[in-house]
């Protein structure tokens, strides 16, 4: 245990991590100790942290940038699933022209092209409980020009079809079990495409801690992380429920942040403190989504077209593939 | 197989041929991992929209020319070896999609959706017969006999050899498979039709919309002589081969299903997207759909390479020239040469 930290022999320790005479006699009191244990306990706090350092050669290279600067020994990015992601091909150039014109002839280009408000209804599956009911509320708070309506024995489809006459943009079908919202559906129309999400860790906005009070001013979307070609699928669905120009008097933003195909949903009103701080508020509600499916056209999980499928056993275990 | 996007120069060797839903026909180079963009003239990527959404490809006369049947109803004629768009005329009456096209003595023959098939000779009025809803059509090689199936419109086979109006009869009507244990008649959804090569034409395949396969032997009966499920989405497309099928449906599941043992070869693994068209040469499968990436695989289920599109893609056509060339990669080069290189020993003299 003892061997590199013997101070008669000093090969490999650097001169700053070299045991002082201090320590040295500590080490003998420490030895005069009975209890092996208490023993055992103050030897490794006074040598396992240094020990660690060193094989790892921390302290060197703290000592090289203290001297030389931070320039020349930069501190290293730690590494995380995110930034050793295996590399997909679908990411491609932003100005790529095929990817762009495919862009400006899909579905949703409509939308997009014209500056007429999306219109969406909110509604629930059949015998929703008040939990799922009161989220399509505050969903209906939060998207503009939405309506929330408690869902009859009606089949999506023939929903649908009412819908397209009447000229809604999208519909939003919310699924719960034991009582708990666990499912999201956004189906675009009157063309698609469709899209089922798995809804967790939902909160309230009157939940959160200082939560503040929404006004029915458009919001500001914000849109994180969305790099391969279903992410920008994805992207467009969310972009295309709400207004494209928002009103920036009201302050509020909803941002949709992808990490890890995880995207988590949050509101916020952002106050200006003075002319360099800007602080935050937020309104609700939270709750995070996870990608099950994408089908073109409108909803028709029979006979529709997949465009991705959640399969595990195809995507494989690599925990560092990711699909947004 | 080592992707390298650098090496333009073997980009001109196509494997495939890939139309896509913005009209764009390429060229795919399977082993250099790249593709080649191909318009009609006048047209550039900012001008092409789904209007002009391919629909089908087809070999001319030889594989030199290559017909591209657009949704709209428009056929263009390729050159595969100036690369350029030679021609291009109008098969349908603009009424309805373009859904199946064949070619055989200057003759196309169209199907559209609405169920009006056609044949357009290069001179000449077409004659027309109409049915049902259609939504596939496959013609027989060398024939002017093309095979269709639609939404309760069952699978029938038609020939323009024999044309009486167009009121002309099928020279082959299927019948519907008999009613369930509860005397339910069984719905009728054809989405995809092949004939079996080596059968004198006489033996097809069909796939439908509710996730069943079909063989019908026009010499036997006219019921189904196999029927059976796969999966459970419906069925976009079949390959039919000598003794297995390559099966396709609308979630990417790729299946060989061997149909002498009746049961299935494996999976052709890789397609997240629904797959809209499967093609078939001498070992080699190409596999394309709206997943927006063209794979090809040999036929023990490897996958051999993929390439990245970048649009969604409706049809797929294997170039024999690019078959041959991963065939002569597979095969050991060096022992051949070596072989060759061996002189015969002298013959012995009697003594």
């Amino acid at each position: 245990m003892w061997k590199n930290l013997d101070p008669t022999s000093t090969r490999s320790i650097p001169e700053q991590v070299q045991v002082t005479e201090n320590e040295r006699r500590l080490r003998e009191l420490y030895s005069l100790i009975k209890n092996k244990r208490k023993k055992s306990e103050l030897y490794n706090k006074h040598d396992t942290s240094k020990r660690k350092l060193l094989r790892s050669g921390k302290i060197k290279l703290r000592a090289l940038r203290r001297e030389f600067g931070e320039e020349k020994y930069p501190r290293q990015e730690p590494q995380t699933l995110e930034n050793t992601r295996v590399p997909d091909e679908t990411i491609v150039d932003k100005d790529d022209l095929e990817v762009k014109r495919d862009f400006e002839t899909d579905e949703l280009s409509t939308y997009f092209k014209g500056d007429f408000p999306p219109k969406v209804l909110i509604t629930t599956r059949y015998k929703c409980s008040k939990n799922s009911y009161r989220f399509a509320r505050e969903l209906q708070n939060c998207i503009p020009n939405s309506v929330a309506m408690p869902r009859r024995v009606l089949r999506l489809k023939k929903i649908i079809k009412e819908l397209i006459e009447l000229k809604f943009t999208c519909l939003i079908v919310l699924n719960e079990d034991r009582n708990i919202p666990n499912g999201i559906l956004f189906t675009h129309l009157p063309s698609g495409p469709t899209a089922y999400f798995k809804l967790s860790s939902l909160r309230r906005g009157q939940s959160i801690k200082h939560h503040g009070r929404s006004t029915p001013h458009y919001p500001e979307l914000i849109l994180n992380n969305f790099t391969t070609r279903i992410g920008h699928t994805i992207g467009r669905i969310f972009a295309a429920i709400f207004p494209q120009k928002p009103d920036f008097t009201g302050r509020q933003a909803v941002t949709f942040h992808t990490q890890r195909d995880y995207i988590f949903f949050r509101r916020h009103r952002y106050i200006f403190r003075n002319k360099k701080k800007v602080s935050l508020q937020e309104l609700g509600p939270r709750f995070t989504l996870r990608l099950q499916w994408i089908q073109k056209g409108t909803f028709d999980t029979k006979y529709g077209e997949y465009l991705w499928l959640y399969h595990r056993k195809t995507m494989g275990t690599n925990k560092r593939k990711f699909i947004l | 197989m080592a992707c390298n996007t650098d090496d333009r120069k073997l980009s001109k060797q196509s494997t495939c041929w890939v139309g896509t839903n913005l009209g764009i026909l390429k060229s795919v180079n399977i082993e250099n991992c790249n593709y080649e963009n191909y318009f009609y003239s006048g047209e550039t990527i900012s001008t092409v929209d789904r209007n002009i959404s391919i629909a089908k490809l087809i070999w001319g006369d030889t594989t030199n020319s290559l017909f591209v049947g657009l949704h709209n109803g428009l056929v263009r004629e390729f050159d595969t070896n100036s690369r350029v768009f030679t021609r291009q005329c109008n098969v349908t009456d603009n009424k309805s999609e373009l859904q199946g096209l064949h070619y055989y003595n200057n003759t196309i023959i169209s199907c559209t959706r609405a169920g009006r098939i056609s044949a357009w000779p290069f001179d000449g009025d077409p004659l027309v017969i109409s049915t049902g809803n259609l939504s596939c059509m496959s013609g027989q090689p060398n024939s002017l006999t093309v095979a269709t199936g639609g939404e309760e419109n069952d699978l029938k086979i038609w020939d323009f050899s024999m044309y009486k109006g167009e009121q002309t009869l099928p020279i082959f009507q299927s019948k519907n498979v008999r009613e369930d244990k509860l005397c339910m008649r069984q719905p009728v959804y054809i989405t995809s039709v092949d004939y079996v090569p080596n059968s004198d034409y006489k033996i097809l395949i069909t796939g439908t919309g509710y996730n069943q396969i079909r063989q019908y032997d026009t010499r036997v009966q006219r019921r189904p002589v196999l029927d059976t499920r796969i999966g459970a989405f419906p069925i976009t497309c079949v390959s039919a081969q000598e003794d297995f099928v390559i099966v396709a449906n609308s979630v990417g599941t790729v299946q060989i299903y061997d149909f002498r043992k009746q049961s299935l070869r494996g999976n052709l693994k890789g397609s997240t997207g629904s797959v809209r068209d499967v093609s078939y040469d001498r070992g080699y499968v190409g596999v394309c759909g709206i997943d927006r990436f063209t794979r090809i695989y040999t036929e023990d289920r490897k996958l051999v390479n993929k390439v990245y599109t970048k649009l969604e893609q409706t049809s797929i056509l294997l170039d024999p020239q690019g078959i041959e060339r991963l065939m002569g990669k597979d095969t050991d080069e060096e022992v051949d040469e070596l072989w060759d290189g061996i002189q015969p020993p002298a013959k012995r003299q009697k003594t």
